[in-house]
Formats: C-alpha cells, structure tokens, sequence
C-alpha cells in the first residue's frame, strides 16, 4: 500500500513540508522575540538576510500543501477497489480510524497554508518587513497542524489493511446514526436551502459592497469563513442529492468520480479558493494603515475580494446548474 | 548625505578562513562632492564602496541615504535603489565582450522596461558625450584601453545615477588616460553628480576633483578630511 506513487508523493512531501515549517517556526520564535527593525545588530541584520530565504523556500512548500488536499482526496478514491466495501474515497477513509482525522487536518492546513500565502505576499510588497512578526506567528499556529497531519498521514496510510472490509458512503452518510456526518444529512433540505442561498447571497452583497465602497472587509472576511461550512453542509445535504439524482445518497466524495463528471473538484476548489481569498481580505484589513503598505494593500484585498466574489458566484452558479437541470425533484421529500 | 553608521563586514563569518573587512565604519558623504576613499590594499575601501553603493549588505550597522535607511529593504527594493540612485565604474571596467560598446552600455536599463527606441538613442547620445559615437557598433574587444573606459563610464551614467561610483578607476590606466578620467569626472560633479572613488593613486586622491578624502587602513576610518 505504501508503495503506491500519490501515498509515497503525499508522505514524502509532508515529511518535506513538516520539516521546513518546524524549521520556520523555529525561526519565527527568534523573530517574535528578538525582531527591531530600528537595531543594525548583527543578529537583526542576519534575520533580515534569512527571512527572505526562508519564506520564499516556505511558500513554495506551503503551496504545495494546498495541492496536498486534492492529492489526498484523489487518492483515497483512486485506491478505494483494494478495500471490500468501499464504493469511494469513504470506504477509504473509514479503513482506519486515522482517515477522517487527517482530512480534517488537511483542510486546516490548507486554510492556514492560503492565509499564510497571502500575508506573505502582502509582507513582500513592504520595503520594512510589514507583516514579518504576523506571518511567523501564523506559521507558529499552523505549524503543530501541519506536523500532526503528517503524522496522522503516514499511521494512517501504514495501517491501511486491504483484508478488512470497510463501510461504503451508504451506510456514514445515512440518517439514524449519531454522527456528525449523519446529522449534516439529516438536515432538513429547504431550511438548509434558504441557509445556503442566504449565506451566499449575504457574502457576495457584503465582497460586492467592499469593492465598490472599500468598506466591510472584517464583515466580509467573516461572511466567507462561516460561508464554507454552510456550503459543504448544503453539499452533504441537498446538492449532492441533485447531482446523483437519487433521494438518499448523500456522499461528498462521489461528486469526485468520472460518472458524476469529476464535479467535485471544481465545486470544491471553488469553495476553498473563495474562502482563502474572501478571509484573507478581513485578516488583512488591520494591517491597511502600515505606511510602507498605503498603497499596495487596499490594492491587494480589491484583488483578493473580486477572486472570492468570482469563486462564491461560480459555486453558486455551479451548483444551482446541477440542481435546476437534474431530473430530480426534492419537493415533498 | 549618504551616512554609514557602525558598519561591520565580515566575510566567511564562523570559518577557519574568516576575514573582518571593515570594523565599526561611520562615514558622511556628502552629495553633489567628490569623496575618495584612500588607502593600501585590503584597507576595506572595495568592500566600503560596495557596501555604500547597495551592492553587498553589512554584518551589522546601518547605511542610510538621504534619511533613508536602506540595509533592510529587501532585496527588490535595493535592487530598486542600486539602479536609480548609483552607476559603477569598476577597476577592470567589466564590460561583456562578444557585445557592442552600445549594447554594453545599454545593459543596465534592460530591466527599467524603457521603450528599446528611445533607450537606444539616449544610449548613443551618451555615447556622443564621450566622443564614442562612431564606436557604438565596435565590439567592446576591438576598443582601446581610453575607449573602454570612457564606454564603461558611459555605461555607469545610462541610468541618469545621482552618485557614481568608480573602484580604482585609473589602476590600469597610464597617467594620460588617468588625467581623461579625472576630467571627466570634474565635468559629471560640475553636473551636480556626487562621486564616490575609492583609489591608492595620488593622481586621483591629490586632484582637485576631491573634496574629501577618507584614509583607510585595516578595516577602519584613520582619518578624513579636505585633501593636503
């Protein structure tokens, strides 16, 4: 099972990434602390010289990590025929115990790996280091995630059996069970509906009014993080129910497949990239008065806000499509 | 005013072959004057003049020009200020051969993004002013040791600099060609160009052209001040 090329591609790339981020955390500590701009210490003038290094070497890791998600989704999927049982990335994913966990960690990471990216580009575009004690200390939060990531990674893909038979995406994403997973689908569909439309529309409304009058990033940022959740809720809920055409199946992960058109994947980078982007313009709104960033700043978060108001649409878009021209019918359900 | 404030250089630190180049260097240099550092080899002035024209990066102090600091800015912005506020003239004129002296001098504002016309035309006349028009297409070999440097002088001013600095100019230059470069020198500061020279040539450091001059030996300032 190890030998196979992505769980070898994924393993070594976040032993790679968790290595180079301890490292940069590390750093980051020496940043924290002993950081004076003002100083032409030896010391200041050595963090100086090695920040850039550093952080270019880290983003490009950190990159990586954003592709890692997609990587380990695909694979789960792609390895699902070696377990009885599984139908899809599910089956996969409940082989162990460590499955769940490790996504769940990945889509952390690559939440704290965007939000990083953008505080980093933002930090280049100063000529004094404007976000250089911020992004360490981010680096510092995401560091422990990305180590237990890989952890929890390699125990699970070492612990994958083939020879025990795992559950199919029928019986976790069901209603009657006590789990999280269950209760998402458990949801009614036109409260969820009204919660999905509503968040969305509220989220463009508010990216849309920051665009236009350069106000509301705080509330536009918080609009996109609690948009993600309602929205993977409306997939497991309702959407998913479109795109199969069928009333009681509800996994997330078959969107993946060739027979439902690889859907998943552009619903799901869509999702992902708006909420990086749309966060990013409210985690970076504190910063918008550091002189060195005057400029460049307000220019960065119009950026970043019309990317998440395109992705949010496209989304929206993408699902209402599947869900106005499937044959499918919810009403009364 | 370009001020070098505790300046430190330390090359291969933490190694058997670790060599301190310049030790707690203060320095004023005034615009629009004529400053030589002067000195016996290994005094630090080649490392003092890279550190003061952006080209190197001190172990520890701090170099500041015109009330900005410049040491920390990262390396895009250095490369920024290196391009617009200094042109080099350097000891053995580093010119690229194989390239015409108009190419060479053109060279440093590829990167401006300047329109290859109007970049062109300034290039030559630049060229004009060192009376190389009709050299322009020669290739930088073909060119005599006068023609080479007043080329690499002309490179040096492409990007209008408000400083020029010039290592050794005259190190392999015989005593006419070293009294061209002074005059030409004169002309530039006339212009209101700040020149930095660092030179060991009585030529450079006992002409006219100099407004002060800093002594320099073993990696320190041991005295500066209007030339005798």
């Amino acid at each position: 099972m190890m030998l196979h090329p992505s769980i070898l591609a994924l393993c070594f790339s976040s032993l790679l990434i968790s290595l180079m981020t301890l490292y940069a955390a590390g750093y980051g500590i020496v940043i924290l602390r002993r950081w004076d701009i003002g100083s032409g210490s030896e010391l200041q003038l050595a963090l100086e010289r090695r920040t850039y290094l550093i952080s270019t070497i880290v983003s490009y890791f950190l990159a990586f990590q954003l592709v890692s998600l997609f990587l380990f989704i695909h694979t789960a999927d792609s390895i699902c025929h070696l377990f009885v049982g599984a139908m899809c990335a599910v089956g996969t994913l409940t082989a162990n115990s460590f499955g769940y966990p490790t996504l769940a960690l990945k889509l952390v990471t690559f939440i704290l790996a965007g939000l990083w990216l953008i505080l980093n580009h933002v930090d280049n575009l100063g000529y004094d280091y404007p976000l250089i004690r911020s992004k360490y200390l981010l680096l510092l939060i995401a560091a422990p995630f990305v180590l237990a990531e890989s952890v929890l990674q390699v125990i699970y893909f070492l612990k994958l059996n083939p020879d025990i038979i795992t559950s199919c995406c029928g019986a976790l994403f069901s209603k009657g069970d006590r789990t999280l997973a269950s209760e998402v689908v458990a949801l009614p569909s036109a409260p969820m509906k009204i919660a999905f439309y509503g968040s969305m529309l509220a989220t463009l409304a508010a990216g849309a009014w920051f665009r236009l009058r350069g106000t509301g990033a705080c509330l536009f940022g918080a609009l996109s993080g609690v948009s993600f959740p309602v929205a993977l809720a409306a997939l497991v809920s309702f959407i998913s129910l479109y795109i199969y055409e069928m009333p009681s199946h509800h996994c997330p992960f078959c969107l993946l497949q060739a027979e439902y058109g690889y859907v998943g994947y552009p619903l799901y980078a869509l999702l992902l990239a708006a909420t990086v982007t749309g966060v990013g313009v409210g985690l970076l709104h504190p910063f918008r008065h550091r002189a060195s960033l005057a400029t460049a700043l307000p220019s960065v978060q119009r950026k970043l806000a019309a990317l998440s108001l395109l992705c949010y649409l496209l989304f929206t878009l993408l699902a209402s499509w599947k869900i106005a021209f499937s044959s499918f019918s919810l009403e009364g359900y | 005013m370009i001020s070098a404030r505790d300046i430190t250089k330390v090359f291969n630190a933490g190694r058997p072959s670790e060599y301190t180049a310049l030790r707690g260097v203060s320095l004023d240099v005034r615009l629009k004057e004529t400053t030589v550092l002067k000195g016996p080899s290994g005094s630090g002035k080649t490392t003092l003049l890279a550190l003061l024209g952006c080209m190197a990066r001190p172990t520890s102090g701090r170099i500041f020009l015109d009330e900005r600091e410049i040491t920390s800015l990262p390396e895009r912005f250095l490369t920024e200020v290196r391009r617009s506020t200094f042109g080099f003239v350097f000891q053995q004129f580093n010119l690229i051969k194989g390239i015409s002296a108009l190419e060479n001098v053109m060279a440093p504002a590829y990167p401006t993004g300047e329109k290859y016309s109007l970049l062109r035309k300034r290039a030559l006349e630049t060229l004009e002013m060192f009376d190389l028009g009709k050299r322009a297409e020669a290739k930088v070999e073909w060119l005599s040791g006068g023609e080479a440097q007043r080329v690499a002088i002309a490179r040096a001013l492409i990007n209008r600099p408000q400083v020029i600095i010039a290592d050794e100019p005259t190190a392999h230059l015989d005593t006419r060609l070293a009294h061209e470069f002074i005059a030409i020198m004169a002309r530039l500061k006339s212009e209101g160009t700040t020149i930095i020279l660092a030179s060991h040539d009585p030529i450079v450091y006992d002409s006219p052209l100099a407004d002060r001059v800093v002594e320099m030996r073993d990696g320190q300032v041991v005295h500066e001040g209007e030339p005798a």
